[in-house]
């Protein structure tokens, strides 16, 4: 024994009189055949948790899909695009509704306003198709009327106007 | 004697990392160690049954740590120190759920002993366990593995990765408390 450093312990009789007198044996038990039966009960547990492991890996690989900051940003993803869409409807219903509300009066008036900018051709075209008179044969026919009885009522005589002409 | 037993480890280790004699390696290891990690654990935690656990779990980390262990220190030191780790984590989490004191604790633990049936000493020891419970973590562990496994203070030093001379003055402290505890009691 090295005197150096075991100096303490060679002097234990005398530093710790009670320490020393007390027996230097183990004075705890285990139950009958534990160590017979602890390395089969280790090994078992080392199996599970080598199980566990590999399931609790496919737990975290799903956790890892499946993440609170992932589901996050899924739902404000479809929240976002279903806000779009329906903003998108909402103004397509707006644009028809105002529309119902103008007067046709008012729309031929902007028509005739501004003839230059209608393709006439395009609407001929689509009255065609869809079987209704034109609308600006019909204001055209309403004006010759007024025409008429603007000269029925200022007594002016149509043959005079067309030997003009 | 301790050159065959490392001879011995080296060729556990060896077969272990085969993957066809692993199981068969790990049971001799098992076999080998388990009395003296069992007893270290033991007179850290007092109870037979906190002792089984603990002693599973030190042997479950030896199993996912034992392929990258490095051989740098021996086998025995390496799971000692998991041993003595895993007896801390586990008093500690006694400790932990109600944030109980050091004291408490180490009150269950001696309250323990005296209730324990698989504790078949005299008084006076018994009276000794209590007095080693007095003692702070580390001195605990220091006298434990001084006075009880008769380690080598070079030994303790690369187990609980600290110098000779800490251990030594710890183990003084130890003795001394120990000695006033006797006396009082």
């Amino acid at each position: 024994m090295n005197k150096n450093t075991d100096i303490f312990e060679d002097s234990l009789d005398k530093e710790a009189p009670l320490l020393n007198a007390i027996p230097k044996r183990n004075p705890f038990t285990v139950p009958d055949g534990y160590f017979d039966s602890l390395p089969a009960q280790i090994m078992e547990a080392c199996r599970e948790s080598t199980a566990k492991k590999s399931t609790a890996f496919v737990y975290d690989k799903i956790f890892w899909l499946f993440r609170p900051q992932w589901m996050l940003a899924v739902f404000i993803g479809i929240i976002s695009i279903s806000l779009f869409l329906r903003r998108d409807s909402n103004n397509l219903e707006s644009y028809e509704s105002i529309a119902a509300t103008i007067p046709d009066s008012v729309i031929m008036e902007h028509l005739q306003n501004n003839i230059d900018y209608v393709d006439v051709s395009s609407l001929e075209e689509m009255t065609q198709k869809q079987g209704t008179m034109p609308a600006i044969q019909m204001q055209q026919d309403t004006t010759n009327e007024q025409t008429i009885n603007y000269l029925i009522n200022n007594n002016v005589d149509a043959n005079d106007i067309e030997n003009e002409l | 004697m301790a050159e065959d037993a490392e001879n011995n480890d080296a060729e556990l280790l060896e077969q272990f990392r085969n993957e066809s004699t692993r199981n068969y390696a790990f049971h001799q290891l098992v076999t080998k160690y388990q009395k003296r990690i069992y007893w270290q654990v033991r007179r850290l935690v007092i109870d037979h049954d906190d002792a089984n656990d603990v002693v599973q779990n030190v042997f479950i980390k030896v199993w996912k740590n034992l392929e990258n262990f490095k051989e740098a220190s021996r086998l025995y030191t390496w799971l000692y120190r998991i041993a003595i780790n895993e007896s801390l984590t586990f008093i500690k989490q006694k400790r932990a759920p109600l944030f109980v004191a050091f004291e408490k604790v180490e009150y269950g633990l001696s309250k323990t002993l005296k209730d324990d049936n698989y504790f078949k000493g005299e008084e006076i020891e018994k009276l000794l366990q209590q007095a080693i419970l007095t003692l702070p973590e580390k001195q605990r562990i220091v006298f434990n593995l001084k006075y009880f496994e008769d380690m080598k203070y070079e030994e303790m030093a690369q187990v609980l990765d600290t110098s000779v001379g800490a251990l030594k003055a710890s183990f003084h402290h130890a003795v001394k408390k120990i000695e006033e505890f006797l006396k009082k009691n």
